[in-house]
């Protein structure tokens, strides 16, 4: 390595450093930016991780992914990547990558021929869907496909094929995030964006550990309170995160009765007249279920509800002192405040409930519509919003949101579609976790697995590892496309070697309704393919084999941009509109925020807000009556929020005298849902090498147990054997179990329960009983 | 912009981790005078108070991202760490003890029946 050659790296290093820090200064360095000279090429992409959507750019050279730097240009992320996504490089061309497909030939799975594997599938599908009708077969995606990807996959199953047995990942993440958007203000995604994150004067995070599993946004989160407008955080997590680093307020309740504390604060902000009387009337309307149906109630019969939730009464239910429920209601009461929250709320049984009473204490203190205050649900994956959630790639929905149930909505797609009328079936399909029931119960005959990795990621483990992998006459045939070997791969009859990110084009939709293009940069390893080749291959098989239409699929797509003209159509007058969104022009711009109505508008910032929102302008959702700056929930049918009567629920499974701890698990900063890609590289798993269980140090004197011992985690479903981390961050009675590792004594999803939200159909794994041993 | 020559000591690669840094501004100076005796470390201003930008070098990106979780974030008054530029060529080890996924899976039994290797 010669001295100047390792000089110009460093001072691009300071050079990129400073780019993202905004500097004034460093003119030299800032001129380094310019890697031409050492025969890089840059490109603006987006990360390949979680829903915060970074921008980046990727220096090529050689055909090879050689360096990966924040962009500095990017409007929302400014150049800040976290430490993940500065290896997706050595991720990208890892020694381990699938590149051939393969075919379980007398139990071992064995290299095969693309023609000899999809040949295989075709038939599979094709006798299953003739002998035992559509829904014999489904399709299992993920928020890390290409929206084009997931859209095309919907459009097979449900237009082609003809069933509703098309689910996704999101179902285990973001589900009741849906279900609170939609049964609150009637359409799904949130109306705030990133923006607000620098306007807010308050933060109220909520079951999210912003600071390892978006820590861009806790960044700004941070600058927000070091350097803008000095903003308070209130955290509401049973778990002393690293985000309490940033906490003026911590409310840590006992896990799951967290809703008890938004009602508390809801009590206390209204009975101290901090309410927004004027927003509520305008805005606001209330409801609760009565026999199954949502019935209206009145403000009063709302304030009569909220009695059962004083403080004092809510201190004694969730372990949170009384006295820090008044403070952080009235710190959020003054606001402009912004929500933040994941998995803790959404990974529930009352996963909705809870959404729909954090959407309450926005709407009766106004706190929503105007810079700095929104509910937010962050998301994990790259595209579960713009792929799977717009796209409507679950068993329910269909794009741009439209419902399964709805004859008007089904006409209207098989129509966009060009499927035969009626094809669409009128009855949604199995959720995700009644999926894999039915593939158990081998109801289900043959599955289709993209981007996602269900033997590692699904509550209650083994019993559904065991639909998709134990041997038994006339097993269901199942197949997997990924890029790497996986816990899913090795119970797969046939495996697809994926195309992964930057080896293909595309498009992901991130948490703040940003659609990004991602180029294709490098060609892919080996024999892989993207997912949407998979998918027009399968397509063109079935439309031979006469179990979809002739043309259905193949005479309308050769490639990704081709779907995406088709999305845009689709998105037409629907709250979702992105007909504005032409290729060329994500192709130059950083990502664009629908509502994007026609190609010179620049995208929408807030939703729901006249002169902000196109669609209050012009279209279907026009509304001449609404003043500039003021709301319109114009979603719902009488454009008024709901805020709903929802009662306490304990969890699915209370601990108990044999089962006396919680679980909850959750993720670390190093590394990416099931590791499937931060495991292959080095420097991540060496940070985080092995899983572990924290355990209040007063649990862990009585349990006889030290840092570094081996615990058993049992549940009435299975268990993990995990070294133990003696910490005081859980609450005492909690354990919390990172689920990264895909060793069989780590798999704490074994240990997770699978009972799911009735509204989202999204199961708990945040809470479940579990019994402790030193192993 | 000063960078100090740094501590690389493998001449077959160099790994170079631009990191930015939020620290707490009370504890600036004693912070940058931490980073500084840390084998490896550079820092330099950028324009705001509350940020520092830290170069981390080291034989290999192993060796930098070992070097950034377990002494740099490990200073006090340092409230985030945000690497923002990686780069090394070559790096003389690259993967060499991978254990991927399935690997492991192997090595421990399946656990499913059919799909032992």
């Amino acid at each position: 390595m010669d001295k100047t050659r390792r000089d110009f790296i460093r001072s691009t290093a300071v050079a990129a450093v400073c780019a993202v820090a905004g500097c004034s200064r460093q003119p030299s360095q800032r001129a380094a930016l310019d890697m031409d000279a050492a025969g890089l090429e840059w490109h603006k992409s987006v990360c390949r991780f979680c829903g915060t959507g970074c921008g980046v750019q990727l220096g090529i050279q050689g055909g090879r992914l050689v360096a990966l730097r924040g962009d500095p240009e990017h409007p929302t992320t400014k150049g800040l990547v976290c430490a993940k996504a500065l290896f997706l490089p050595k991720i990208l061309h890892s020694p381990e990558r699938l590149k051939k497909p393969q075919i379980r030939r007398n139990g071992a799975l064995v290299d095969a021929t693309w023609e000899e594997a999809m040949s295989a599938v075709a038939q599979r599908f094709s006798e299953d869907i003739k002998n035992h009708g559509p829904d014999s077969v489904a399709y299992y995606g993920s928020g890390q496909c290409l929206s084009e990807e997931s859209y095309l996959a919907n459009r097979l199953f449900k237009g082609g094929i003809g069933t509703n047995n098309v689910e996704g990942n999101p179902r285990l993440c973001m589900a009741s995030a849906v279900g609170g958007y939609v049964s609150t203000f009637g359409k799904d995604e949130p109306m705030g964006c990133y923006d607000d994150v620098e306007e807010a004067r308050v933060f109220f995070l909520v079951g999210s550990n912003t600071a390892e599993s978006h820590p861009v946004i806790f960044d700004r989160i941070l600058l927000n309170r070091q350097s803008g407008k000095r903003a308070k955080v209130i955290v509401l997590d049973p778990r002393k995160t690293p985000v309490r680093s940033a906490a003026d307020i911590h409310l840590a309740p006992r896990p799951g009765y967290d809703l008890a504390v938004f009602h508390a604060m809801a009590h206390v902000i209204i009975g101290e007249g901090r309410h927004n009387q004027d927003f509520i009337d305008k805005h606001v309307t209330f409801k609760k279920v009565v026999d199954g149906e949502p019935a209206d109630v009145s403000f009063d019969e709302y304030v009569e509800f909220l009695d059962e939730f004083s403080p004092e009464k809510v201190e004694t239910l969730a372990d949170v002192p009384a006295a820090n429920i008044v403070r952080a209601a009235r710190l959020f009461s003054v606001g402009p405040t912004t929500s933040l929250w994941t998995m803790g709320l959404n990974q529930r049984i009352t996963g909705v409930w809870a959404n729909n009473l954090m959407h309450n204490l926005h709407l009766i203190t106004g706190q929503i519509g105007k810079p700095g205050a929104t509910p937010f649900s962050l998301t994990g994956q790259p595209n579960a919003c713009g792929g799977v959630r717009d796209t409507g790639t679950l068993c329910h929905v269909l794009p741009y949101g439209r419902l399964v149930a709805k004859a008007e909505h089904r006409a209207e797609i098989e129509k966009i579609w060009g499927a035969e009328a009626g094809k669409i079936p009128a009855k949604p399909g199995l959720n995700t976790i009644e999926l894999f029931r039915a593939l158990a119960e081998d109801k289900i005959r043959s599955m289709l697995i993209l981007t996602t990795n269900p033997g590692h990621s699904l509550p209650n483990l083994e019993t559904y590892r065991d639909a998709m992998g134990k041997p038994r006459p006339d097993k269901p045939f199942i197949v997997v496309a990924d890029a790497y070997p996986t816990r899913t791969t090795e119970l797969a009859d046939v495996v697809l070697p994926a195309a992964m990110w930057t080896e293909k084009e595309g498009v992901f939709g991130m948490s703040e309704r940003r659609y990004q293009f991602l180029p294709k940069l490098v060609e892919a390893v080996g024999e892989s393919r993207s997912d949407f080749h998979i998918l027009l291959d399968l397509a063109a098989r079935l439309e031979e084999a006469g179990v979809v239409a002739a043309g259905y699929v193949s005479s309308k797509f050769e490639e990704p941009a081709d779907v995406w003209e088709e999305m845009q159509e689709a998105s037409r007058d629907t709250a979702y509109d992105f007909t504005g969104m032409v290729r060329e022009r994500l192709k130059k711009e950083r990502g664009l925020r629908w509502p994007c109505p026609s190609e010179d508008h620049p995208g929408t910032a807030r939703r729901f807000v006249k002169g902000e929102d196109p669609l209050l302008d012009s279209g279907p959702y026009a509304d001449d009556s609404v003043p500039a700056g003021e709301i319109s929930f114009y979603a719902r049918p009488d454009k008024k929020a709901v805020v709903w009567l929802r009662p306490m629920k304990p969890p699915a499974e209370p601990t108990d005298e044999e089962y006396p701890y919680v679980l909850s698990t959750g993720r670390v900063l190093e590394h990416w849902h099931t590791g499937t890609m931060t495991m292959q590289a080095r420097e991540l798993r060496r940070a985080q090498p092995e899983a572990f269980v924290e355990i209040h140090p007063d649990d862990a004197d009585e349990l006889g147990v030290a840092s570094g011992d081996m615990v058993s985690i049992t549940s009435r479903r299975g268990e993990a054997v995990i070294k133990a981390r003696v910490i005081d961050t859980p609450k005492r009675g909690m354990v919390f179990v990172p689920f990264h590792w895909a060793e069989s004594d780590s798999l704490i999803n074994k240990v997770t329960i699978d009972a799911y939200d009735p509204g989202s159909k999204q199961p708990e794994f945040k809470i479940c009983a579990v019994k402790l041993a030193k192993a | 912009v000063e960078i100090k020559p740094g501590s690389v000591k493998t001449a077959a690669g160099i790994a170079v981790l631009g990191v930015l840094a939020r620290v707490d501004v009370r504890e600036r100076r004693r912070i940058l005078g931490a980073l500084e005796e840390l084998d490896g470390v550079s820092t330099f201003s950028v324009d705001e108070e509350e940020r520092i930008g830290i170069l981390i070098e080291a034989g290999s990106l192993d060796g930098a991202r070992t070097t950034l979780s377990a002494e740099v974030e490990k200073v006090h008054g340092i409230l985030g760490t945000w690497p923002v530029f990686a780069h090394a060529e070559p790096e003389s080890d690259p993967g060499s003890d991978a254990r991927p996924v399935l690997a492991r899976t192997a090595e421990e039994g399946a656990g499913d029946g059919q799909n032992a290797p």
